[in-house]
């Protein structure tokens, strides 16, 4: 992992960080090791897995003299239960079935398979990019030196926009493909605007540079800029939304209103520095991937953390 | 609402998807604004947030203290927390959004927002509905 001032961390779904949940099932022993094939054929015929298919159905028993245990069936209700138990209990060679905890869904990231196992064997398919994110490795060393370029774009303008009395908060949106700005703002709420917050600014530059935006920018704010439309580089389809595949780097975590404007633009990755107590990209919500949404992008916090903390101090 | 549904109305003319919003304090139209998302090319430029921003134009503040916002659908995610920063006092929504609006999701508005739901309901329900079965043909 990097260390020194850049330590740029992935913002994940709960469901990567949550410990293992288990819920009870019920297993059995086998006792003759030679009857293992017959019987799980007959269990998959007669109470399939289903929604425990992360589950591996047999395991080595920890007990001497019983040297298999297996997965028999999740417990519903008590009259399908029993109707189950009754079904099984002619399967010879296998003792009767008891409770017992097991993880209750498939792990995602390799601490919560190292968790899981310690209740049960479980399948575990590795996703490389979350292992990546997991371990901070996901940037190579020139992504991270144009991370930390871009926000020290956005902390400049947290400081034009500080001078002119505004809260310090500056915004860059980039297309990473073609390294392009495609808008620099800060915050204007305090200029009498109470939906001007440094992302909304920089989301609506953004339809200013496709000809188009809703607020018109008074001239005392200056540093506000978008790429005209003539030298757009031609990545960007016309019917794409306003902020496809593009990066926004901001000094601060964006709020609920922010953050779903960025939902609704299609926004690629999000790159913040300082976290905020009422932000809605890791602290109070996880807008970027919350389930019913239909955008999610990916979340990178701490980017410059020092420097933009220090913008923060006094809060 | 009336006004608010014959903003709807016009944005529908305009091939908008068809949402109207106004601000109102003390029985005045501060700030008005219908669904403008195509036009200004901008996906944030949703009825709500620019009433919004026209009755703080007008007042010259940042809050909307004692002001209603009048809206013919349920806002989203985004438009709630506007209306949050604005500090309005009450909001009025006529059809309920049961995929993107905010209720869906555990988004707050200001302790201070009354909301009041369901006003000419049928009315502003069916002017959506009507503009998304056009489309589809």
């Amino acid at each position: 992992m990097r260390t020194g001032r850049l330590q740029v961390q992935a913002v994940l779904a709960d469901k990567f960080i949550k410990n293992v949940d288990t819920c009870n099932v019920f297993v059995a022993n086998i006792s003759d090791k030679k009857q293992t094939s017959r019987i799980m054929r007959q269990l998959s015929e007669l109470c399939p897995l289903e929604e425990l298919q992360h589950l591996k159905r047999v395991r080595a028993s920890k007990e001497k003299d019983v040297p298999l245990q297996v997965v028999v069936h999740k417990p519903l209700d008590p009259d399908s239960d029993q109707a189950v138990l009754e079904a099984v209990k002619n399967i010879e060679g296998m003792g009767k079935p008891y409770l017992l905890k097991v993880p209750a869904s498939p792990p995602l990231t390799r601490r919560q398979y190292n968790e899981a196992i310690k209740y049960w064997p479980v399948n575990f398919h590795e996703d490389k990019e979350i292992a990546s994110m997991v371990s901070g490795n996901y940037f190579t060393e020139a992504e991270h030196l144009d991370i930390e370029q871009y926000m020290g774009m956005a902390l400049k303008l947290a400081n034009i926009g500080k001078a002119k009395g505004q809260i310090p908060i500056g915004a860059v949106i980039v297309n990473p493909v073609s390294k392009k700005v495609i808008a620099e703002a800060y915050d204007l709420r305090q200029a009498g605007y109470p939906l001007q917050h440094a992302v909304m600014v920089a989301v609506d530059l953004v339809a200013h540079s496709q000809g188009g935006g809703m607020w018109n920018f008074d001239e005392t704010f200056n540093g506000l800029k978008f790429l005209e439309v003539n030298s757009m580089d031609s990545s960007q389809s016309s019917c794409e939304y306003l902020c496809t595949g593009y990066d926004l780097y901001v000094t601060q975590e964006p709020c609920v209103m922010c953050s779903m404007a960025l939902v609704h633009s299609r926004i690629g990755r999000v790159f913040y520095g300082a976290s905020h107590p009422g932000g809605a990209l890791g602290s109070s919500y996880k807008v970027h991937c919350q389930q019913g949404f239909n955008h999610h992008f990916l979340v990178f916090k701490g980017c410059l953390q020092e420097q933009t903390d220090r913008l923060y101090d006094n809060r | 609402m009336w006004q608010a549904l014959n903003l709807a109305k016009v944005a529908y003319e305009e091939d908008e998807v068809p949402v109207g919003a106004l601000v109102v304090l003390d029985g005045e139209v501060i700030g008005k604004g219908y669904n403008l998302t195509e036009r200004l090319r901008d996906v944030t430029a949703h009825a709500e947030m620019q009433a919004i921003t026209a009755a703080s134009e007008y007042l010259g503040g940042k809050y909307l203290e004692y002001c209603s916002l009048y809206v013919t659908l349920e806002p989203c995610t985004m438009c709630a927390g506007a209306l949050y920063w604005s500090r309005i006092s009450e909001l009025y929504y006529g059809a309920s959004d049961f995929k993107h609006g905010f209720t869906n999701y555990c988004v707050s508005l200001h302790p201070k927002t009354k909301v009041y739901k369901g006003l000419m309901e049928k009315e502003c329900l069916a002017l959506v509905q009507s503009f998304f079965e056009e489309r589809r043909k």
